[in-house]
């Protein structure tokens, strides 16, 4: 188990800056996700934290010790591609051993290991197939358990789960988080979906165009976004300027420069007439929730509720009224 | 995603230093040896005289010729090619999977055994022009197809399979629904064919044109075995190296280099710039192509028929090597058989020679080529170095050079010591058809390999060195498995055609060194028809076991 600490790392690929100095410290055993949309960097980062990719200035630093210029054989990291990048022509057992027999350990010991951590998977009677044979979700399945078997310090997952289907993501996300308290591993995991980092993660890093835009614990960057983007991307948040939330909503206060972010949750819409009214332009019905778009005099707002609330159904095209609790003070600066 | 895993950066120098000094010496040596040749007048000064003497009318008649005659073979083999694609792509009959066998022999078939079963079948004296003779009571001189119609019919016969290749691999990734949704939206079927197939089609069928184009001017056999009093490019070159015109043969080498490398690089810039079939996996067939019964009929007799005829020359030479010798001339088919053909080869150790020395020089042109070959795409496609593309270009060049002109450049380059043969000549020597071999099928081998390679993930690499493996590791355990198939198919291929060898082997053999190609032509002009037969049936029978054990032992196609 290691520490990591992220000092001043900053990436160009020609012209281009995919990553703005970045500094950050994941702790020992902490589950870290690097948290953003396509193209936000935090592949790149992962890379760098890998040693697949050098940084264009900074250092990486695992237990005080600089490890920036190491090739990644030397580096004590296992990793989880997004693709697997499981070795086509070898069986299960042969893909686990791999990384073992690369460190010339005795036979009976890669055995033993491998099949230690094949039962931690679940895979132990599939250990003499050959890894095209198996189901997606197994192959996720090998493909972590070749990454921790050689007891990395610190374990990276690149998307682990974006090959897979809904519910078999559902799934596999609970396994990670078992094994990774099990096995108590500093993990730094890189993902684009909110859900995922928001359900697994000790704290996230939440970035944009390779700036870190906010580090916290999910319910801190849920509940507390400090800027625009973080409260539109983690929370969908709805972003309300400091006029009209005097004008429609009561809210004074808000800077002129900043934003009060409201969730759809905390939205309550109603068929009596109000100050803020709009009409409804969508509505999306998934079972327990329900959520509807609304036309706000040109802006979109969110509004989700339970659907067991009886006061909350409406139909597209709808009037509705729009209010929030007045004791809101969620203040955002734009980015 | 850029690549920049600071380990793999750094090129092996040895190998490095092997593949450019095979590039230098063996491929870029002799063309500038050529060159050189061009432009030498008497006494060391430098001449254009030889490319003033291109503008004879002999010469300027060659031209023409290789040039109409290309197109000719290009148009006969695409209406061929593309019928047969069609057919084995839409409709279905009875063994149609050995059919389709059949229909690649030629793929694997030496060219010269190709342009002599030819000749015994449709020749002078062939079996075929006897029959057509006997029937209409015509003199068979008049069925015996020479010239222009006989090299025609021989290029199609060889190279039809580019197209049918090409147009069959474009036919299977075609996405069925997009030919449905044209006839959908109300067009008729004629519209369909015209305006979504065929547009889709036009990549492949550009490719197959240009390759077929290429070859058909590099051709050598058939216009020497078919060709008569007609000039062609690459007799013209044989005939002048041969009367010792040096500078001549220079020029013309020249001339036809340009001309292939040319359309080579066409062929490269179209194939990166035109391909309209996109991601999608063949979704079946489309529904929309179907047939009636009769155009069925029509559609599969055709077909059989193209196969037998396909089948017609082998089957033509095998009889022949059964029959005794003297006892065919004048009859229409050989009546005596017998084993003594091959009883009286095999008792001969000196009639053996040319069979192994065929497979002795095979065998060391393959070693040569998967070392160089397989270096050569590993640092190419894995490191980075200067002069990268450069070298790549140089390793693809004899692609595009005809046998004949390769033969040349090594002539003129080794007939005296220098120091890439390391103060040897090496004209007369085993080594030179080896070389020569080799030249000619390093593209082989390095573009199977680099296509492995670049099927092989870099994530793989990534993650084996994140588990620790070393560089070595890493090449032994993963990169080498995974690409063996790829090498292995190059590999057989290239031993294949280096066994079956003809065009650079007749300027380049010694008595010593006679392979198998030569020791048939010398047969033939011997009139010595089952010894000529005999070595083309050996040399079938290597030539497919290889294509078949590769086939059964590697699980591997052999493909172009």
């Amino acid at each position: 188990m290691s520490s990591l600490r992220l000092r001043n790392i900053s990436k160009t690929f020609g012209a281009f800056r995919a990553l703005a100095p970045i500094d950050l410290e994941v702790h020992e055993g902490e589950f870290f996700s690097l948290l953003g949309p396509s193209g936000c960097g935090k592949t790149t980062l992962l890379r760098i934290i890998a040693g697949l990719e050098s940084p264009s200035s900074g250092s990486v630093i695992v237990d005080d010790a600089d490890i920036t210029q190491t090739p990644p054989q030397k580096r004590s990291v296992g990793i989880v591609f997004q693709n697997y990048a499981l070795f086509p022509h070898m069986t299960v057992f042969e893909n686990v051993a791999y990384g073992l027999e690369a460190k010339k350990l005795p036979r009976e010991e890669i055995r033993s290991k491998v099949r230690d951590v094949l039962s931690k998977v679940h895979l132990l009677e599939k250990a003499d197939i050959i890894v095209p044979q198996l189901s997606g979700g197994e192959q996720q399945r090998v493909a972590v358990a070749r990454a921790v078997v050689v007891s990395p310090g610190i374990l990276l997952f690149d998307e682990p789960l974006s090959n897979l289907d809904y519910a078999l993501r559902l799934e596999t996300r609970k396994e990670i988080k078992r094994l990774q308290r099990e096995v108590g591993i500093t993990t730094v995991y890189v993902t684009h979906d909110q859900g995922e980092a928001l359900a697994l993660s000790d704290r996230i890093a939440v970035l944009n165009k390779g700036i870190v835009q906010q580090i916290g614990a999910p319910e801190e960057l849920y509940f507390h976004p400090r800027n625009v983007f973080t409260a539109a991307f983690i929370g969908h948040a709805n972003l309300f300027s400091a006029s009209n939330c005097a004008k429609y909503f009561g809210v004074r206060g808000i800077p002129s420069n900043e934003f009060l972010a409201v969730l759809p949750e905390e939205i309550t819409l109603s068929a009596r007439s109000g100050k803020a009214t709009g009409t409804i332009t969508e509505k999306q019905f998934s079972g327990s929730v329900v959520e509807y778009t609304v036309d706000f005099g040109g802006q979109s707002v969110r509004a989700s509720g339970s659907t067991s609330a009886k006061s909350f159904s409406f139909k597209v095209g709808e009037r509705v009224s729009i209010s929030f609790p007045r004791t809101l003070r969620r203040k955002v600066k734009d980015a | 995603m850029p690549d920049s895993s600071g380990q793999r950066n750094k090129p092996a120098l040895p190998l490095l230093l092997l593949v450019s000094f095979f590039a230098l010496a063996y491929i870029l040596f002799p063309l500038w040896s050529i060159v050189k040749e061009s432009i030498a007048g008497s006494a060391g000064r430098f001449t254009f005289e030889s490319y003033r003497s291109l503008l004879r009318p002999s010469l300027l008649e060659a031209t023409f010729n290789s040039v109409a005659i290309s197109i000719l073979s290009v148009i006969g083999s695409a209406v061929v090619g593309t019928f047969l694609a069609y057919v084995f792509q839409y409709i279905d009959f009875p063994a149609k999977s050995i059919f389709a066998r059949v229909l690649l022999i030629p793929l694997a078939l030496p060219p010269l055994v190709g342009v002599i079963s030819f000749l015994f079948l449709i020749g002078e004296s062939g079996m075929l022009s006897k029959v057509l003779s006997i029937l209409s009571g015509i003199s068979p001189s008049f069925f015996a197809l020479s010239g222009w119609t006989g090299i025609i019919i021989v290029h199609v016969y060889s190279f039809y399979v580019y197209f049918y290749l090409f147009v069959s691999s474009a036919l299977s990734q075609l996405d069925g629904n997009v030919l449905d949704a044209s006839v959908a939206l109300g067009a008729s079927r004629m519209r369909t064919i015209g305006k979504v197939l065929l547009p889709m089609l036009t990549p492949s069928l550009v490719g197959a044109s240009l390759i077929t184009f290429m070859a058909s001017m590099a051709s050598f056999s058939a216009p020497l075995l078919f060709g008569g009093t007609t000039r062609f490019l690459t007799l013209e070159i044989y005939t002048a190296k041969l009367n010792g015109d040096d500078s001549t043969a220079a020029a013309l080498a020249i001339l036809l280099s340009i001309v292939s490398v040319y359309v080579l690089l066409f062929l490269r810039w179209w194939q990166a710039n035109k391909s309209l079939l996109g991601d999608t996996k063949g979704v079946g067939r489309a529904s929309v192509i179907r047939h009636g019964r009769t155009a069925r009929f029509i559609l599969v007799f055709t077909t059989l028929f193209i196969a037998f005829l396909f089948a017609l020359p082998i089957i033509t030479i095998i009889m022949l090597s059964f029959v005794r010798e003297g006892t065919w001339t004048y009859q229409i088919f050989p009546s005596s058989f017998t084993l003594s053909n091959y009883s009286q080869m095999f008792s001969d150790t000196n009639l053996l020679l040319p069979f192994t020395n065929s497979i002795r020089m095979a065998l060391t042109a393959t070693l040569v080529v998967l070392i160089v070959g397989v270096a050569a795409a590993y640092a190419i496609a894995k490191k980075k170095f200067r002069g990268r593309r450069v070298l790549e270009a140089v390793l693809s060049l004899p692609f595009g050079i005809p046998g004949t002109v390769i033969a040349v450049g090594l002539i003129l380059s080794f007939d005296r010591p220098t120091i890439f043969s390391f103060g040897s000549v090496l004209i007369g020597t085993f080594w030179i058809m080896p070389i020569a071999y080799a030249v000619r099928n390093l593209p082989l081998l390095y573009r199977s390999t680099t296509a492995g390679l670049e099927s092989l993930s870099p994530s793989l690499l990534e993650a084996a060195s994140i588990l620790g493996s070393s560089g070595t590791m890493t090449f032994r355990k993963i990169v080498l498995p995974l690409i063996a198939p790829s090498i292995i198919s190059g590999a057989l291929l290239v031993f294949i055609n280096s066994a079956g060898e003809f065009v650079s082997s007749i300027l380049l053999y010694s008595y010593d060194t006679k392979p198998i190609s030569v020791e048939i032509l010398s047969q033939l002009r011997l009139f010595n028809i089952g010894g000529a037969a005999v070595y083309s049936t050996l040399l079938m029978i290597l030539v497919f076991s290889v294509v078949i054990l590769s086939q059964k032992a590697f699980k591997t196609s052999i493909s172009v």
